[in-house]
């Protein structure tokens, strides 16, 4: 198996895309198949973790850049948690992702989200 | 360290020129860091060639694998219709840019990765060069 998707809905807004092995040009097609509803039904935020992911190349970079441009009109966003070290040196090449969208792991990328939720939830209070 | 592969030129072959490749490049003592950014180099070189098309029902590409003193050189040949990847424009990279451009990524990939990149058209065949240098 060269490429493993799991996605997780956490909530209307949050979808996480667990990749596992390789996003490459025999491989990414999987996971704009499985990535298209997803964008078409308007979630806000886009979580890819990386942790299994040992490679990618242009053809997955396409794909990241698609989320990215279908989540940016209303608003959304495309995070990235625990980068490996090839897709982190590929990233840095192509200049794939503004660094406050870049997570080191799990505990850091929470603290976001629960900030993100916080600034959410005082925007929404009548005062 | 000199070898041939000759494989055909389409998308659904890659995966298995990729493990020819990466044992090559193994056995011929480049150091993983490199071979896997020759990998990735190698895939864009490759998809490249498969979607430009090659000639015929079975479309062939040659490439040409030489480690010599620290240097890697990977030829790529096929006999598809002329394309020169120099001639690609760059990308947009402004990662703030939701509208940036994403073409001619794998070209700016391939030119990040490599030391020197070649093209030349030699009897109706694209040969397209590059060298990677590296510490043993």
């Amino acid at each position: 198996m060269s490429l493993v998707i799991d996605s997780k809905q956490t909530d209307s807004q949050r979808m996480v895309f667990k990749l596992e092995g390789r996003l490459d040009t025999q491989t990414t097609p999987r996971l704009d198949a499985v990535m298209d509803p997803v964008l078409d039904a308007g979630v806000k935020t886009m979580i890819f973790d990386l942790a299994g992911l040992e490679y990618i190349s242009s053809a997955g970079l396409r794909a990241v850049f698609r989320a990215k441009k279908a989540l940016a009109p209303a608003g959304g966003t495309v995070l990235v948690v625990n980068l490996q070290r090839q897709v982190q040196k590929v990233f840095d090449i192509v200049k794939a992702m503004p660094a406050e969208n870049v997570f080191q792991g799990w505990d850091e990328l929470d603290e976001y989200l629960d900030r993100m939720q916080e600034k959410v939830l005082e925007e929404e209070e009548p005062s | 360290m000199k070898t041939l592969l000759t494989v055909p030129a389409r998308i659904e072959e890659w995966s298995v020129v990729r493990l020819k490749l990466l044992g090559l490049l193994l056995d011929g003592g480049v150091p993983r860091e490199v071979v896997d950014d020759m990998i990735l180099v190698s895939e864009e070189v490759f998809v490249n060639a498969a979607t430009h098309g090659g000639s015929g029902d079975d479309p062939r590409m040659e490439i040409h694998v030489e480690v010599e003193n620290g240097l890697l050189t990977l030829r790529f040949e096929d006999e598809g219709r002329a394309f020169d990847p120099l001639s690609h424009p760059a990308p947009d990279l402004d990662p703030l840019d939701g509208e940036r451009s994403i073409g001619g990524l794998g070209v700016y990939l391939v030119q990040q990765l490599t030391d020197r990149m070649t093209y030349e058209r030699v009897r109706d065949r694209n040969q397209l060069t590059l060298e990677r240098r590296f510490t043993q």
